[in-house]
């Protein structure tokens, strides 16, 4: 019988898979998720990580929380695509562009990601790049922040 | 009767920065003013802000220099911008060189220290006078090439970016005034991140490694997020500074967008930023002839440049120069 803590997992995956998702995924990588973990599919080119990366593909829940004063975004939750992690930062994939200094909530329900991330179901990131790979696919580089501050878009 | 020193009121030589004479008008000035009269001799204040002034009084007491305390700074860039940039009696060529020399006090002290004092401060003092200098119907555009030479080094590189930006606009058919000043302005800044960049880097005289290209291409990135939560700033302007090296087939940076998703007033700045730097002196070539660099540009709209703003540049000033 699943405990309380594994029922809970298992709502917030389901959650997470019925959020709403506009990314459009390059017809090659159709296989997405059924990909051995291999090398990223694009190379940032200026590596600065300082811990070691995961490629780890599977869904991630992103709630917009702090961007420009002039940029607004709607608060709702939306559904991305992690490519890979480390203990500082994530990379994923989403249907809109991001911008550096961006901030937002995610929640990481697969388990895997535990080994990386304190509090998989209430991270705050901060984008730091972004590379476009078509139309509705952005490639998304953040790093794990503490807190959101009291500027909000 | 000459000014005599009102007192031995004395500021070390680091508070003070020169003036010139034959910019300040009669009436009254919003600054104090010190004057010099001997080289071993240290400048004393002649003049308080609210006493009026005569230049036909200066006589000897200013002979070895004027000048004004460094925190007066401001209040001295708008006067000459009320007084001189934005006065309609001085041909505009005249205007613009005054206005490039008031900029640059300014422009160095944003790349120094990054601070924006207010965008609509900036829009006011330099964005308005070089709008209205563009748009002078006394503006000889052969005169001002010649004005603007082909020098380049970061600011004079800003400055003319935004005034080809300017002139652009104009003749894409911009025609509000607040529109016209934020793409001024925005221009300017375009290449704010370049400050966290080492000058030797930057004026490198020949081909850059892939680090160090690396470097010089975070430029955009980091000047975007100097000014990304600043709440007197436009989307446009923002975008200037952010994807003014984004080509329209998508194989610029730092994103790789493509045509449609690159703002207008980017597009503008990729045309003014490259025609500069064809047409201006680099450490690793000469510069290019503006029919070369009309080429050059022709051969690269619906490329890298969006074709339509590359054919109204170059008709624009094919008329206007040459």
């Amino acid at each position: 019988m699943l405990d309380g803590d594994d029922d809970t997992k298992l709502l917030l995956a389901d959650a997470v898979q019925q959020l709403p998702c506009d990314v459009d995924l390059p017809r090659e990588w159709d296989d997405f998720f059924h990909r051995p973990e291999t090398r990223p599919l694009w190379m940032v080119p200026v590596d600065k990580r300082r811990h070691e990366r995961r490629y780890l593909r599977a869904v991630a829940g992103l709630q917009y929380r702090q961007t420009a004063p002039v940029l607004h975004r709607p608060m709702q939750w939306l559904r991305v695509y992690m490519t890979n992690l480390s203990r500082s930062g994530i990379m994923f994939l989403h249907a809109e562009q991001l911008f550096p200094r961006e901030r937002m909530r995610m929640v990481l329900p697969d388990p895997r990601v535990r080994e990386f991330v304190d509090d998989p179901e209430n991270s705050i990131i901060e984008v730091v790049r972004c590379h476009r790979i078509q139309d509705r696919c952005f490639e998304i580089g953040a790093e794990f922040v503490d807190e959101i501050s009291d500027v909000d878009g | 009767m000459p000014y005599t020193a009102r007192n031995t009121a004395v500021l070390d030589a680091g508070e003070l920065i020169p003036v010139a004479a034959d910019l300040l008008s009669p009436g009254e000035l919003p600054f104090d003013l010190y004057a010099q009269t001997t080289p071993d001799q240290p400048p004393v204040l002649i003049r308080g802000r609210t006493d009026k002034f005569d230049p036909a009084e200066l006589d000897h007491d200013a002979r070895c220099g004027l000048f004004i305390a460094v925190a007066d700074q401001a209040d001295y860039r708008r006067f000459l911008c009320r007084e001189v940039c934005q006065n309609h009696r001085v041909p505009p060529i005249q205007r613009y060189r005054m206005l490039r020399g008031v900029t640059r006090a300014v422009f160095d002290t944003i790349f120094r220290t990054g601070e924006i004092e207010s965008m609509a401060a900036l829009a006011e003092d330099f964005g308005r006078p070089l709008v209205d200098i563009v748009r002078d119907d006394q503006l000889a555009m052969p005169e001002l090439r010649t004005l603007m030479g082909h020098a380049s080094g970061l600011f004079l590189h800003s400055m003319n970016v935004a005034t080809y930006c300017v002139i652009l606009a104009v003749n894409l058919g911009i025609n509000r005034r607040g529109d016209l000043e934020a793409i001024a302005t925005g221009a300017l800044l375009h290449d704010l991140g370049k400050r966290h960049i080492q000058p030797a880097l930057l004026d490198c005289p020949g081909p850059l490694s892939e680090k160090q290209r690396e470097v010089v291409q975070q430029h955009p990135t980091r000047g975007f997020k100097e000014l990304f939560l600043r709440k007197d700033i436009l989307w446009g302007q923002l975008m200037q500074v952010y994807q003014h090296h984004e080509r329209i087939d998508g194989q610029g940076y730092p994103v790789g967008l493509e045509g449609a998703d690159i703002h207008p007033w980017a597009k503008m700045c990729a045309i003014a930023d490259i025609f500069h730097a064809l047409t201006s002196d680099r450490p690793y070539r000469q510069p290019m002839s503006y029919n070369d660099a009309f080429d050059y540009l022709a051969s690269e709209a619906g490329k890298l440049l969006d074709k339509d703003m590359v054919e109204c540049w170059t008709a624009t000033m094919i008329r206007s120069c040459c």
